[in-house]
């Protein structure tokens, strides 16, 4: 299977896989931190309503997606704070309402959408260079802003109350990481889709904190578990399907999201029995 | 006359339909160190978070270091009685204390030598130099209480605000805690709310009960023998049945 890295299109599924996966350790970070991940798997759900719209009204379906992203991720984090008790059920309001509305949307839409299992569970294997350098763009853009932010990022995820009390504009510094998290997530909806990037925006993250005790440390971790993960679910994904060449007939026609986000669940497993083992649990 | 550090002029709050300010007045000049007690439920954390600009009471006027709550932000230091965050955050000592220095950073958003500096020497005015880089996960109570209290001097606050400093902080701390708070108030007034008499000793400059209402108690009248005569063992039972001064008005205090 190692041959594939040979194949220029599978170097470019290789390269987007990679560059999703930077963007998804530095977020994936915060979240696990601030523990926020069901608000994380809202915005994933939220851009499905976009991904819909897109195809009904004729625009790129990951357009939309971002467009919806973002806008969740405003709503909710101006409401992160005044709801209160009604945080919960503003989380999954959106979670239901992005999916309801992408799916009417669809069924509005002229003809038959065959791609849309591909939003749902990813289809790196499909991707062009445009996806490339956009996912590229978003890591830069996504990585100097936590760069430039990062002592407000942490200030606001691990004390708001201080952080207010040191006068920092707390609500527009969590609509910014937040809106951020969406731009990450619609990067990763390519890779494993909609339902299960939320596994792969938190595992790898869970995973460095297990072996981190600061942000810092946590995020370089993450991104490295990521990276690993989508590398090697992507590989195995293409060598299960070229078993055929060997013996025809033996090939299994798996899907790379499932496959990552399983190899991520195995390598969770495996980092808690280590860490128990090596005594920091 | 000098700016007061913290005038609260008929403050009235209430939370959820309960009234738990109520017409509050309280004035305090700069370097003086005032002990607020009353007992638990009695608006104590209310009061500083109308102070911090947390809470934003129905009637009344707050200035805080000439300023309105929101404005006086940076430069009011506080320690609060229960950690709002997740002690099991991914977070080392000197990162917590750093946050004190957010709001004076450049306009690159990084903490320069000079943050380091103050966060370093305030980790050692609590004692803990050493525990710079330890995950505050691994801390004690008491250890976490005063890297709360170092986050909070290293705003280089004009007024710092302490919720129930004492609480877990053991006999030999506690004595230098209150060294600590004569050397702060020669640069800051100081507000020390609690529910325990025993936190108000010869440091503190004036006293006032809270119980909804505030009443202000001039240090000359009240020292803590006449409040502890007048209140017996048990603050918990605050009861107000000797006589009340009323905050005096600006100007004539201590005349």
């Amino acid at each position: 299977m190692l041959e594939a890295l040979g194949l220029p299109f599978f170097q470019r599924v290789l390269l987007a896989g990679l560059l999703a996966s930077i963007a998804c350790g530095m977020l994936g970070t915060f979240v696990v931190a601030k523990r926020i991940s069901s608000l994380a798997g809202s915005l994933s759900h939220a851009a499905f309503g976009g991904v819909g719209l897109g195809y009904l009204v004729g625009f790129h379906p990951m357009l939309g997606a971002a467009l919806f992203a973002v806008l969740a991720a405003v709503v909710i984090g101006q409401g992160y704070r005044r709801t209160g008790s009604g945080l919960d059920t503003l989380i999954s309001m959106t979670w239901a309402l992005g999916m309801a509305a992408g799916i009417l949307f669809v069924s509005l839409a002229p003809g038959y959408a065959p791609d849309l299992m591909s939003y749902l569970f990813g289809s790196l294997l499909f991707v062009s260079w445009d996806y490339v350098w956009i996912v590229g763009a978003l890591d830069l853009v996504i990585g100097l802003s936590v760069y430039r932010l990062f002592a407000d990022f942490q200030a606001v995820c691990f004390d708001e109350e201080f952080a207010e009390v040191v006068g920092l504009p707390v609500e527009r510094l969590f609509v910014v990481l937040l809106a951020l998290t969406a731009l990450g997530i619609v990067t990763l909806i390519r890779v494993v889709g909609v339902i299960l990037v939320i596994a792969l925006l938190t595992v790898p993250a869970a995973i460095g904190r297990h072996w981190a005790d600061d942000l810092r440390r946590m995020m370089l971790v993450a991104t490295v578990v990521a990276v690993a993960c989508t590398v090697s679910g992507l590989l195995l994904s293409y060598g299960l399907g070229d078993l055929s060449r060997v013996r025809p007939g033996a090939g299994i026609s798996m899907p790379p999201g499932p496959l990552i986000v399983l190899l991520a669940a195995t390598l969770y497993g495996l980092s808690s029995l280590l860490r128990r083992a090596t005594g920091r649990a | 006359m000098t700016q007061p550090a913290l005038s609260l002029e008929g403050v009235w709050l209430s939370r959820r339909g309960v009234l738990v300010l109520e017409d509050v007045h309280l004035a305090l000049d700069p370097g003086e160190v005032m002990a607020i007690l009353g007992p638990n439920g009695s608006g104590k954390t209310t009061l500083l978070k109308v102070v911090l600009g947390l809470l934003a009471p129905q009637r009344g006027r707050v200035q805080v270091l000439g300023a309105s709550p929101a404005r006086a932000r940076g430069r009011v230091g506080y320690v609060p009685q229960h950690a709002a965050f997740d002690r099991d955050f991914p977070i080392r000592v000197i990162d917590v204390v750093l946050m004190g220095r957010l709001h004076a950073r450049g306009l690159r958003g990084g903490f320069d030598a000079r943050d380091h500096a103050a966060a370093r020497a305030a980790l050692e005015r609590v004692e803990l130099p050493d525990q710079a880089a330890r995950p505050i996960g691994a801390l004690s109570g008491g250890q976490l209480q005063r890297v709360l209290i170092a986050r909070a001097l290293a705003m280089e606050p004009r007024l710092l605000l302490l919720d129930e400093p004492t609480a877990s902080l053991d006999e030999r701390v506690g004595g230098s805690f209150w060294d600590l708070l004569a050397e702060l108030s020669r640069n800051a007034a100081v507000v020390i709310v609690s529910h325990d008499i025993g936190a108000v000793s010869r440091n503190v400059g004036s006293v006032a009960c809270l119980n909804r209402r505030l009443f202000m108690h001039p240090s000359r009248r009240l020292t803590p023998d006449v409040l502890e005569s007048a209140y017996g063992a048990s603050m918990d039972t605050l009861a107000h049945d000797h006589a009340h001064h009323p905050a005096p008005p600006r100007g004539t205090r201590g005349a």
